[in-house]
């Protein structure tokens, strides 16, 4: 089974000089807890999670607004590919100890997202 | 209007923001049972509790994930204990969701448990604070 068959796609997106109020209105707007964030160009600079966003404002008191994204994202994100096996890919998640991981092209263009839980729902059936 | 309240207004505890009463688990439970608390309350995080319903740890969905992929639930008596992380952060009532939200980032946890008197009593977690910036920022 190869990642492309199970991702979520579109990949939730987000400029990295937006700020962090619009990206948490993104998150519940979707319902995720997950956003790949985009150079001009499209391409994956980081991800930013609902922890990453929320936790630095609430902690810091600062104004969401006077935030922006490149500040609290995790730059240089592992990503992995739509043709990757799910073995290949639950893997790389079990290494980096991620349990989320953006899907992007060659050209590092986000395309999806696939998480430990839609590897578990997908195999269930064949470990019973 | 954005998230940080003016600096006249009282700081918000976490008592005023919790989860009353979340679902707990007991460390010797079944992988399954893990399973179907989560989705049947729809959450993401369980207290885990001895058998005297102290606080030990707290499961997340990826700790049960994580679990799956590695092959941990095969032992599903030690499963619960053998899958919890980290040590829970554990707060009081009367916390202001500022302290909370500190040391939540500080540890990297995506949640905190409320106690009182020895017992669990709410639950406060990233997706609630999530909510509560988008809320207040609301017109």
């Amino acid at each position: 089974m190869k990642c492309m068959e199970i991702m979520s796609a579109p990949a939730r997106t987000v400029r990295a000089e937006e700020d962090v109020l619009f990206a948490a209105c993104l998150m519940r707007e979707h319902s995720v807890g997950f956003l790949a964030v985009c150079d001009a160009e499209g391409r994956l600079v980081g991800v930013v999670t609902e922890r990453d966003l929320a936790l630095r404002v609430c902690a810091e008191n600062e104004e969401a607004k006077d935030i922006s994204i490149s500040d609290v994202m995790t730059p240089h994100a592992i990503t992995c590919r739509p043709t990757h096996s799910i073995g290949e890919v639950k893997r790389q998640m079990l290494l980096h100890h991620h349990s989320v991981l953006a899907v992007a092209d060659d050209d590092e263009r986000p395309l999806g997202v696939i998480s430990l839980r839609d590897i578990f729902e997908a195999t269930a059936g064949e470990a019973s | 209007m954005v998230w940080s309240p003016p600096p006249s207004a009282r700081p918000l505890t976490i008592a005023e923001v919790m989860k009353v009463a979340p679902p707990t688990i007991r460390a010797d439970a079944h992988f399954a049972v893990a399973h179907a608390l989560m989705s049947g309350h729809g959450v993401r995080h369980l207290p885990v509790l001895d058998e005297e319903r102290r606080l030990i740890g707290v499961l997340s969905h990826d700790d049960l994930y994580t679990a799956e992929a590695t092959d941990t639930a095969r032992a599903p008596v030690d499963f619960i204990a053998a899958a919890l992380s980290a040590p829970p952060c554990a707060v009081a009532p009367g916390d202001l969701v500022t302290d909370v939200a500190r040391e939540m980032s500080a540890r990297g946890l995506e949640c905190a448990v409320v106690v009182d008197r020895g017992q669990v009593v709410g639950l406060f977690t990233a997706s609630d604070s999530l909510a509560l910036l988008t809320d207040r920022a609301a017109p």
